[in-house]
């Protein structure tokens, strides 16, 4: 990027201008996936396209070009008219239509469902802009954060919507105590977490340590 | 796939959904015999005369064709990814003189924009790597970054540089023309990491 503009006016000092004079950048929102309806969607033009072959194979079954037969085989629709008779009340008919009734609900409830979020905003040092991040990336910081503890020698970490469990391990040969590394532990990962929009509950469990 | 694509699709699912519920319904009601004032069978006899008809193999040919080349249309449609290309906006004067010039337009290539920016903050402490996209968002054009971030990057050092770099955009590209959003992918570096003593 050049940087070629003309400068503010003045700078006293040579750290950042000032923010409030300069305008930054707005941000974009949270950045969203692909809805279900889009994967329904994609279904239903492989069935468009399975129906028309359907229907060409039809007119071209049995017709003979240029001395070759260009599709061998019976016609399948036309025998099936033909013996056609009727729909009747039944049990078959009532579930056919229960049937469909049920999958045109889900399908209406697909169409108006939003997109998914795709991260959560995660605002470290408490300014405008955010960075999303995704449930795996908030364990990773967790479980990162929980393996600067001393005692701790391996941390494992997943996050959920609101809460994050961490599973950390120590010497057990050392005798530490256990409410001692879970305070240290969640201590450290609220530290490392803080700045996101849901702060999430920290569940430390130790493994290897001493009931004190 | 781009938004408008998304509505079609929501369009197209809601209709068909809609006619699912209500005929189901109906065939599910009529079939117990609950529904009154109706056939007790419904006679599909009319079918049967058909494919004798000399239009027959027309009107299935070209019903055919049509399908397949509107499912075939339908189907690249999901698979193209919204890509904004330039974004034109009326340039005023620069900063030095307020004289507004009619008729002038400047064109920013976004994406050449949006590979610079990755750029930048692919050298930031902690990143491993940046790709940048210029994509059609909800209010304009967006400059997305995805950055791949070690986990134990230095969140406020992080935010540092995104923040120059949300500076430069502010710099480079008049107000209004796009937005930015950063998107992190945190890495550990091992997975569970034994402590050597």
């Amino acid at each position: 990027m050049s940087a070629e503009t003309a400068a503010p006016a003045h700078e006293e000092t040579p750290t950042r201008p000032d923010a409030a004079r300069e305008a930054t950048v707005p941000t974009a929102g949270v950045p969203l996936g692909v809805p279900a309806v889009a994967g329904v969607a994609v279904v239903l033009c492989l069935a468009l396209v399975a129906a028309g072959v359907v229907l060409l194979r039809e007119v071209l079954v049995d017709r003979v070009v240029a001395g070759r037969v260009l599709v061998p085989g019976e016609p399948w629709l036309a025998p099936a008219a033909e013996e056609a008779t009727g729909v009747v009340q039944g049990t078959l008919t009532v579930g056919v239509g229960a049937v469909s009734a049920l999958v045109g609900l889900l399908l209406l409830v697909l169409a108006v469902r939003r997109r998914p979020r795709l991260g959560t905003a995660w605002r470290p040092a408490d300014a405008e802009l955010p960075l999303w991040v995704s449930g795996a990336g908030v364990a990773a910081v967790a479980a990162d954060a929980a393996l600067a503890a001393d005692p701790v020698e391996t941390s494992r970490a997943r996050a959920r919507r609101r809460r994050v469990d961490v599973d950390v391990s120590v010497d057990p040969r050392d005798g530490h105590g256990r409410s001692a590394v879970e305070t240290d532990v969640r201590e450290r990962v609220e530290q490392a977490l803080r700045g996101l929009a849901t702060q999430p509950r920290v569940r430390v469990h130790v493994h290897g340590a001493v009931a004190r | 796939m781009s938004r408008g694509a998304l509505a079609l699709d929501r369009v197209a699912v809601a209709l068909l959904g809609l006619v699912l519920l209500v005929g189901g319904g109906l065939l599910a009601v009529w079939g117990l015999g609950r529904l009154p004032g109706t056939v007790d069978e419904i006679d599909l006899g009319v079918l049967r005369g058909l494919p004798a008809h000399p239009w027959w193999p027309w009107a299935v040919g070209v019903a055919g064709a049509v399908a397949v080349l509107a499912g075939l249309r339908a189907l690249f449609a999901h698979t193209v990814r919204p890509r904004v290309r330039d974004v034109t906006f009326a340039a005023a004067g620069d900063g030095t003189d307020d004289a507004r010039r009619p008729g002038g337009r400047l064109q920013a290539d976004l994406p050449a924009v949006a590979d610079a920016a990755a750029e930048v903050l692919s050298q930031a402490p902690g990143v491993h790597g940046c790709q940048g996209r210029a994509v059609p968002g909800r209010d304009g054009a967006v400059v997305d970054l995805r950055a791949r971030v070690a986990a134990e990057t230095d969140p406020a050092a992080l935010h540092r540089a995104v923040q120059a770099v949300a500076d430069g955009l502010a710099r480079t590209l008049p107000p209004g023309t796009a937005s930015l959003r950063v998107s992190l992918d945190v890495r550990r570096g091992r997975y569970e990491a034994p402590r050597v003593r």
